[in-house]
């Protein structure tokens, strides 16, 4: 059985399951429309099993026919199904190729909150002094035995105890190399997205 | 029958009783019953083996009976048979119907036509054809014969006509000239071009007959079978539809196959019923003398016409005309279809399976020869059934492409001469042919001179 091409005036209303595409489809008089009921096609809905009529595609990024109807002829043209296989979702958008959109990271922007409150601990290490820069030999005890003692400037051992800084000024840090994966998830179910034909 | 006793005495008691079982053993008793011509009226709907069945029962049983178209009788008020069958079958009875068994659909008979009422039809498996919207440039066989020029254009006439030039004369193979013939000696008439030598054939009603001899020599000479008119210019000329029958008539004994455009955007008004009712008398009258063995509807009917308004007018031009006459479209420039906005050009052709047989078409003037070809190969592959075109026009044979204005504009300007409007009209002619389904499909003649040696 081929398709009819013969049909005119006389033959509005006709109705013709197209079978290969599960359509009922109409003759206007002058042009194939869908039949009422009919929810037409070039749409993808969720299903949790595979569809039990013909006129559904995976979508898995193959080939298939979209049935075409306004015109005086009843045609079909191919069209590529975008891959969903791998978890794709959905998002409104004025215009569509029908291609999945890669997924774009999100980024960090802005600088932490200011902050003033803080404090250091201090812990200054102990020193010494070196030696002498100069000497000179005196004789310490009259009889004989000298000591070097310092002829002009020296040195002493020195230790300061720590302590806490003060309150620092308000500051605060950028997002640095900071970076949010785009593969968080929120709780979802599995479905099996099919293009109607 | 004595219903009431006449009086209390014994005789009359009996006698009544007798009449009253009488009557009682009509019905009940053994023998068949006689309702003397009387109705049961109101009888419910038979419902066991041995209930009568009323007219609604015997009709419903009717309409379940298995029949054919052969057998069937006239007054049978359901048919059963083929989509063709019932195609076949245009006159019954108002009322009937008909059950197309290939289509399962129902059809009902009204006012010598068929309308459709129920059912559903079903496609086979791969009854829809799939194109390819965005289809990958296909390389062109190569030619048996290399064109000779070097620019692209096809002067091999094995290419363009692979079966030939059909013999002349030839109805559906075109070789006329409507606006590029000159004649010198003609006299200037009204709406004509500059130069009065130029014949417009559809101003051949303006002539007198013996101008009206030298243009049919004239188109003799060159070999023309094709000759057309146009009764719209001839209207508002002021010839009669007598006359201009007695024109058609002229012109055909003298072995012109004589075409008539029949409607025109500068004398009629954008409303088909309009035209069509201006074509009521015409139209017959040219058929009773056999002088219109080939029209289009109109002139550039895409000009001035909607999409539906062409179509109601081929309709109602076919309804007539069909088959008897090849009829034809004539739109503007480069237009090879007339379908609604967002079709394809075979949504207008497919409509017209049946009614129309092709397309005078009008080349884009400002084109080159490599490009009008080209042009011309684009339509040729579409009428050989690419591109979802029908593969028969409903005549045996795909819609046929004739080359049919190519220079006229510019003949009557002045800019170019016979010869060079010949030279372009050989140029349509000579594009190559296209195959597809329906076979290879070559153009069919020419409608504005050829360069002679062809055909």
């Amino acid at each position: 059985m081929s398709l009819p091409t013969d049909l005119g005036a006389n033959d509005v209303g006709f109705l013709l399951h197209v079978v290969d595409f599960s359509h009922l489809v109409r003759w206007n008089g002058i042009t194939w429309e869908w039949a009422p009921g009919d929810e037409g096609n070039g749409f993808i809905r969720d299903y949790l099993v595979q569809p039990p009529v013909a006129g559904w595609q995976l979508c898995d990024g193959s080939v298939t026919s979209l049935l075409i109807v306004g015109h005086t002829t009843l045609y079909a043209q191919t069209i590529t199904t975008p891959n969903e296989t791998s978890g794709t979702y959905h998002k409104s958008a004025a215009t569509t190729d029908g291609t999945v959109q890669a997924a774009v990271a999100p980024s960090v922007s802005g600088s932490t909150a200011s902050e003033n409150g803080h404090t250091h601990d201090v812990d200054p290490p102990s020193t010494a002094s070196g030696g002498p820069s100069a000497t000179t030999t005196v004789d310490n005890t009259g009889g004989g035995s000298t000591v070097a003692v310092g002829s002009a400037t020296h040195t002493h051992d020195t230790n300061v105890a720590s302590f806490t800084s003060g309150a620092g000024s308000a500051h605060s840090h950028g997002a640095g190399s900071l970076a949010v994966s785009a593969s968080g998830e929120p709780a979802h179910i599995n479905v099996l997205r099919y293009f109607r034909r | 029958v004595s219903r009431i006793p006449g009086s209390t005495s014994l005789a009359d008691l009996q006698q009544s009783f007798r009449d009253v079982w009488a009557q009682v053993d009509k019905v009940l008793g053994s023998a068949n019953l006689d309702f003397s011509g009387r109705r049961i009226i109101n009888a419910g709907r038979a419902q066991d083996g041995q209930d009568y069945v009323t007219k609604l029962d015997l009709e419903a049983a009717v309409r379940v009976v298995p029949d054919s178209v052969v057998t069937a009788p006239a007054s049978r008020s359901v048919l059963i048979g083929t989509h063709a069958a019932r195609l076949a079958r245009t006159a019954s009875p108002p009322g009937t119907l008909w059950y197309e068994t290939d289509r399962t659909v129902f059809y009902v008979a009204q006012n010598n036509a068929w309308l459709y009422v129920a059912g559903i039809m079903r496609t086979g498996a791969g009854d829809v054809e799939v194109i390819d919207p965005n289809p990958a440039p296909t390389p062109p066989d190569p030619p048996t014969v290399p064109p000779t020029d070097p620019g692209g254009t096809n002067t091999n006439l094995t290419i363009a006509q692979p079966a030939g030039v059909p013999a002349s004369p030839n109805l559906r193979w075109f070789r006329g000239n409507l606006c590029g013939v000159r004649v010198p000696g003609l006299p200037s008439v009204s709406g004509g071009a500059a130069d009065p030598s130029l014949v417009l054939s559809w101003f051949y009603d303006r002539y007198n007959a013996t101008d009206r001899a030298a243009i049919r020599a004239a188109f003799h000479a060159h070999g023309y079978t094709h000759f057309k008119l146009s009764w719209p210019d001839s209207r508002d000329f002021g010839t009669s539809e007598a006359a201009y029958v007695v024109f058609a008539q002229e012109l055909a004994a003298d072995g012109f196959y004589v075409g008539h455009f029949l409607s025109s955007k500068d004398y009629d008004p954008a409303n088909p019923a309009t035209i069509l009712a201006g074509l009521a008398t015409l139209l017959p009258a040219l058929q009773g003398a056999a002088v219109i063995p080939w029209a289009s509807v109109g002139w550039e009917l895409s000009l001035w016409l909607d999409p539906t308004q062409v179509q109601t007018l081929v309709d109602g031009v076919a309804a007539v005309l069909v088959p008897g006459t090849n009829l034809y479209v004539h739109f503007q420039q480069d237009y090879i279809a007339f379908q609604q906005p967002g079709g394809v050009t075979a949504d207008f052709w497919n409509l017209n399976v049946g009614k129309l047989t092709g397309l005078l078409h009008q080349k884009e003037l400002t084109q080159g020869n490599a490009l009008y070809q080209a042009r011309i190969d684009d339509g040729l592959s579409r009428f050989a059934g690419n591109f979802l075109f029908a593969t028969d026009s409903g005549f045996g044979h795909p819609f046929d492409y004739v080359t049919y204005e190519v220079s006229a504009a510019d003949q009557f300007s002045g800019s170019l001469t016979q010869a060079q409007g010949d030279a372009i009209g050989k140029v349509g002619a000579f594009a190559p042919a296209q195959s597809g389904p329906a076979g290879t499909v070559a153009v069919q003649g020419f409608g504005n001179g050829a360069t002679a040696g062809f055909y």
